[in-house]
């Protein structure tokens, strides 16, 4: 327990008086830790959903009012996925954009805004509209921003395949 | 009009062991009217590039501009990320806590 000073509990009453203005003494935690897995899987995950939702099919032109009811619920429950992982992208992009990328990897890839500035505009394209293109385009993007990502962190990128039923890559390192 | 003394609370982990979060410390801009800011002291600045104030050290000075770092370098978004700042970036130095 931190015993408060003398001068810290007068400074809490001038506080009840004088509200304190917030300093940060913050820290974006430069912990070091990044990692394109998660945008890869989120990826993945669009694609797949986009899949899923191409292949919903109802049995006639006018389906019972039951099997209406399945459709939209599936396409409720698969587009909310799609929405959530895509900004999943976006938000994993961000971070190695903002935080991880510095000048000297963009010396060393000077396409790397044009790159991950693409990737978020297909991402959000991506949430926009059912399209198998945008999907894979995003996936294809995000493998690339992983590969550059493993190379300036000294190792060599490896593309396996996925575990997924997208049956896409995943980019590794060796 | 500027305040002669204003009182702040520390947010984050960036200047212990010398601040810790919750802490209250005193800064005015006074010293920096009658002198100007030195390598060592802790100021209240302004984010180069965000709204927030921010409390540092200045670590080094050079062609009229601030480095400012955490005590807690392990644990600090300062200059090695945001650059040194400029001398308005500097709002007041900590006389207090």
């Amino acid at each position: 327990m931190v015993v408060m000073s003398l001068l810290q509990t007068i400074l809490s009453v001038v506080d009840k008086v004088f509200p304190a203005r917030p300093v940060w003494a913050h820290c974006d935690i430069p912990c070091g830790i990044y990692d394109p897995h998660n945008a890869q899987m989120a990826a993945h995950t669009v694609l797949r959903m986009v899949s899923l939702l191409n292949e919903i099919q109802p049995s006639s032109n006018e389906p019972p009012f039951d099997e209406r009811k399945k459709i939209i619920s599936q396409i409720s429950r698969l587009t909310k996925v799609k929405e959530e992982h895509a900004e999943i992208v976006k938000h994993e992009i961000r971070i190695l954009w903002g935080d991880y990328f510095k000048e000297e990897h963009l010396k060393e890839y000077p396409q790397l805004h044009e790159l991950m500035w693409k990737t978020l505009k297909l991402a959000s394209k991506a949430r926009q509209e059912i399209n198998l293109e945008t999907a894979q385009e995003l996936l294809a993007n995000v493998q690339q921003i992983a590969e550059i990502f493993y190379k300036t962190k000294g190792v060599t990128p490896i593309r396996v395949k996925a575990v997924y039923p997208t049956e896409g890559e995943l980019v590794f390192y060796k | 009009m500027k305040l002669i003394l204003s009182l702040h609370r520390v947010y984050g982990r960036s200047m212990e062991p010398t601040l810790y979060g919750s802490q209250y410390v005193v800064a005015s801009p006074l010293p920096y009217r009658v002198g100007v800011p030195r390598v060592g002291d802790i100021v209240v600045a302004q984010h180069p590039t965000d709204t927030r104030t921010i409390i540092k050290r200045i670590g080094k000075i050079k062609r009229r501009r601030y480095y400012l770092v955490g005590d807690n370098l392990g644990e600090s978004t300062d200059s090695r990320r945001f650059g040194s700042v400029d001398r308005q970036n500097i709002i007041a130095k900590v006389i207090l806590s």
